[in-house]
């Protein structure tokens, strides 16, 4: 499976969740149009440490900079750690 | 969802995720949605019309409608002056400078008031020196630990206030800059953090976010500039949208006053003191009875609720037509299921600079390898150090003529933040998946009313001490 939909499904888990059963793409705004709330960017968080381990300690964490499927891809391949991604 | 973004679709949009059971229902249509309504908005006779409508609604909510027409007016003609546009209203709807009017009113009956203008100087140059130095040294301790330097300004001054050998006339500037710094506390956290980034704004744009023209109180609305970049309309299309979800609101605020306005009739129709009211009566040893005590918590929540949906509508309306689509500060709290849930709808700009500031920082750093105790921890730093932190800079002034261990001491949050922290904490833990499988019943009407109940017996603390309110919990339950 590659990122995009590891985190398309991460993301689409999430929003059912919130009953939210409208489409999204991957440029749509997930967490500053509200789909999505700080509960929610805990998740995505926690996922992007396990899986890619991220390290946010380090990186700092803006909640806009994964505010998309797009724009969580482009954060971990900048940040993702090669030896656990 | 809160407000629905545009879609900018670059490949294909999957079938929907599931079929709702029940068709949503939408008293305010969806007119941003409607392709013609939004080319007709991109027009200047469009753009005319809506100016209309909004100041029409504005002029009953707002004695400085008239101005904020006149700047959102301009924007919409002329969005690239955008920024330069709300520095000005900020400048011109605050008197002087970006100093508060109350604050401005309140230290001008305390003697030495010629002072004001030598402590406001002091206040800008620090402002532009911090912003200025994160920008040029981002690897610096502020730049990476804005809120934790601020706050050590913050105690410094704090100190020297109240313990330093100073004489009446020093003795004073230093509490009229400190009421000023509390003012502007949080909308310096913000900017500082933002100009600490390679793509911040510039040091004059930042000063326009500190009480911006639209309105605000200690806590900015809508956050920072980091958000409003990212918010802000960047199309002739996207300001039509912004512009037409600023005036739904508007409407929505006006039917909402009238609401409020007639809500008001219940506490004198039907005899229903406010909660404050009932506990006075009780300390006093003459308690109104058990169901009118009952009745005026559930009310007095429902006033504070509407109140502050009105205002936060009109700030956010107005913010809307300048063209930043900002999320409403108060959305639906009452369909709230969870603790946490009607947290976020109440006062959604507060929750979230308690998230940006205290939440996010704690839970990238501490107990990572236990995601339930790295939540709660992260909701606990949260909740109470910021609810307390915050209240305790708002009300500082309490603190003048005080020992600080007294007004510490004398602070009434504590308990309150501490039994908000438990609940939002609880409620973050237990699982989505339970709540999905509910019944409409449970989840529409059971869910909700608990959630009202929890925040009931909360707002007792919230309005009382903690000995006060214990006992007047007591006498609500046993009758005496």
């Amino acid at each position: 499976m590659n990122i995009r939909q590891e985190i398309r499904d991460v993301i689409e888990k999430l929003l059912r969740q919130s009953a939210d059963a409208e489409p999204f793409s991957d440029a749509d705004s997930l967490l500053l149009s509200g789909r999505l709330q700080s509960i929610d960017v805990i998740q995505i968080v926690l996922f992007l440490e396990k899986r890619f381990g991220v390290d946010f300690a380090q990186t700092g964490l803006d909640a806009a900079e994964i505010d998309s499927v797009d724009l969580i891809d482009t954060f971990v391949q900048a940040n993702a750690q090669p030896a656990r991604g | 969802m809160r407000a629905a973004a545009v879609p900018t679709l670059e490949r294909p949009v999957p079938p929907p995720l599931a079929t709702k059971a029940w068709p949503s229902l939408r008293l305010v249509p969806r007119l941003e949605a409607n392709t013609r309504i939004v080319a007709f908005s991109q027009t200047a006779l469009g753009k005319l019309a809506l100016l209309c409508v909004f100041a029409l609604a504005l002029r009953y909510l707002d004695n400085t409608w008239l101005l904020k027409t006149g700047l959102v007016s301009l924007m919409a003609f002329v969005p690239r002056f955008r920024r330069l546009l709300v520095l000005i209203g900020t400048i011109l709807l605050t008197n002087f400078f970006w100093y508060e009017n109350g604050v401005l009113a309140w230290i001008a009956v305390v003697p030495h008031s010629r002072q004001v203008v030598s402590i406001i100087l002091p206040f800008v140059v620090l402002c532009a020196g911090l912003m200025w130095f994160v920008h040029k040294y981002r690897k610096s301790v502020l730049a990476r630990r804005p809120l934790v330097c601020l706050l050590g300004i913050y105690a410094i001054t704090l100190m020297t206030a109240c313990y330093a050998p100073l004489d009446q006339s020093w003795r004073f500037t230093v509490w009229a800059f400190l009421l000023v710094f509390s003012n502007y506390f949080w909308f310096l956290a913000y900017a500082v953090s933002d100009s600490a980034m390679a793509t911040g704004d510039p040091v004059a744009h930042q000063f326009g976010s500190f009480h911006p023209f639209w309105g605000s109180t200690t806590v900015p609305l809508p956050k920072g500039l980091s958000y409003w970049r990212r918010i802000e309309a960047k199309t002739p299309e996207d300001l039509a949208v912004t512009m037409i979800k600023g005036v739904k609101l508007i409407l929505w605020c006006l039917l909402l006053s009238l609401v409020n306005h007639y809500f008001a009739f219940v506490h004198q129709k039907f005899g229903i003191p406010t909660l404050p009211g009932c506990i006075t009566a009780f300390t006093q040893g003459k308690p109104y009875p058990l169901v009118i005590s009952w009745l005026s918590i559930p009310i007095d929540i429902l006033d504070g609720i509407l109140s502050l949906s009105v205002w936060g509508h009109i700030v956010i309306a107005t913010c809307r037509m300048a063209g930043f689509r900002a999320l409403r500060n108060t959305y639906a709290p009452l369909s709230s299921q969870t603790v946490a849930e009607f947290w976020n709808r109440y006062y959604y700009y507060f929750k979230e600079l308690l998230v940006d500031m205290l939440f996010y920082p704690t839970f990238i750093r501490f107990f990572k390898r236990n995601p339930a105790i790295r939540t709660s921890f992260a909701t606990f730093v949260a909740v109470t150090v910021g609810v307390n932190l915050f209240h305790f800079m708002r009300d500082i002034h309490l603190a003048i003529g005080e020992t600080l261990p007294r007004a510490i001491m004398n602070y009434p949050y504590v308990f309150y933040s501490v039994l908000l922290a438990l609940g939002i904490s609880i409620s973050q833990i237990r699982s989505h998946q339970a709540r999905l499988h509910r019944s409409w019943l449970r989840t529409h009407v059971w869910a909700p009313a608990c959630v009202f109940g929890f925040y009931c017996l909360l707002h007792i603390f919230e309005t009382s001490s903690l000995s006060v309110g214990s006992r007047y919990l007591a006498f609500l339950f046993l009758g005496r």
